[in-house]
């Protein structure tokens, strides 16, 4: 019998995931200033589907955030979104083993290409004014940067945006390290229950 | 010189005891609670199961586990 709590977390996790595709194309529209503008001046779209995308974005952030303490927290509700995620359950202990296979070539292969991320963020180009002489450097590691503080004019209020300090390599290398330290204590915590 | 580790080859008479028995491969896989892939897998040899699954062949064919299973 389902529990209370497993009833909220299947009702907000399939929120997440139908919301999720609708998400991420109201936020690739919003990089798109000229067609954002272009549907909000649609006459249909501002008055009807303006509001239900409004809704489903907020239905998204918050269970978005119910998804990623509930990830966090319990390893049963992990495996199930992940089930959902990928769709497919794994029926029998040799499907298990392929996806244990699958899992282990995923962490190599996002390992790899999180740390050629990380070569290239550390990548700068430079060039001479003067002499037009250019060179393309590796190795420049700045974990934390200054961005600058944008100001914008919002209905007549005036709006400061601050970013966060953080470069794109600390950023790459935070993924880095979660993604290794997570797998390790997971490792280590399966051995020590089959201990 | 280094030694070479060789993968054991174990084979079975999976396919063998199922016809004898009259069983279809979707029978077996209900009778021990696998999919159908599996038993296709563990009878052209391409897997190999666990000891708790290979015991609950050996159950529905109602022999000994050195019986279906040998190297």
């Amino acid at each position: 019998m389902k529990t209370d709590f497993s009833k909220v977390q299947s009702v907000v996790t399939r929120i997440f995931l139908w919301t999720s595709p609708l998400a991420f194309c109201v936020l690739l529209v919003s990089n798109f200033p000229e067609v954002e503008k272009s549907l909000w001046e649609n006459g249909f779209f501002a008055p009807v589907l303006g509001p239900v995308l409004a809704l489903a974005l907020m239905a998204w952030l918050f269970s978005l955030l119910f998804v990623l303490i509930a990830t966090f927290v319990s390893a049963r509700y992990k495996e199930r979104v992940l089930q959902d995620v990928v769709l497919r359950r794994d029926r029998d202990e040799r499907e298990e083993l392929l996806s244990g296979r699958a899992a282990k070539t995923s962490i190599l292969v996002t390992l790899a290409a999180s740390l050629l991320i990380l070569i290239c963020t550390t990548g700068q180009y430079n060039r001479a004014e003067e002499t037009d002489h250019s060179s393309v450097t590796i190795g420049n590691f700045h974990f934390s940067e200054v961005a600058p503080v944008v100001t914008k004019l919002e209905g007549g209020v005036q709006v400061m945006q601050y970013q966060l300090p953080m470069s794109k390599m600390s950023l790459v290398l935070l993924i880095i390290l979660i993604q290794l330290s997570s797998y390790h204590t997971i490792k280590y915590l399966n051995l020590r229950k089959l201990e | 010189m280094p030694r070479i580790e060789r993968k054991l080859e174990i084979n079975n008479r999976i396919q063998e005891l199922r016809n004898h028995k009259g069983l279809t491969q979707q029978d077996l896989a209900e009778a021990v609670d696998v999919t159908r892939a599996t038993i296709i897998a563990l009878e052209k040899g391409s897997y190999n199961p666990s000891l708790e699954l290979a015991f609950r062949i050996a159950k529905v064919f109602k022999v000994g586990i050195e019986t279906l299973f040998f190297v």
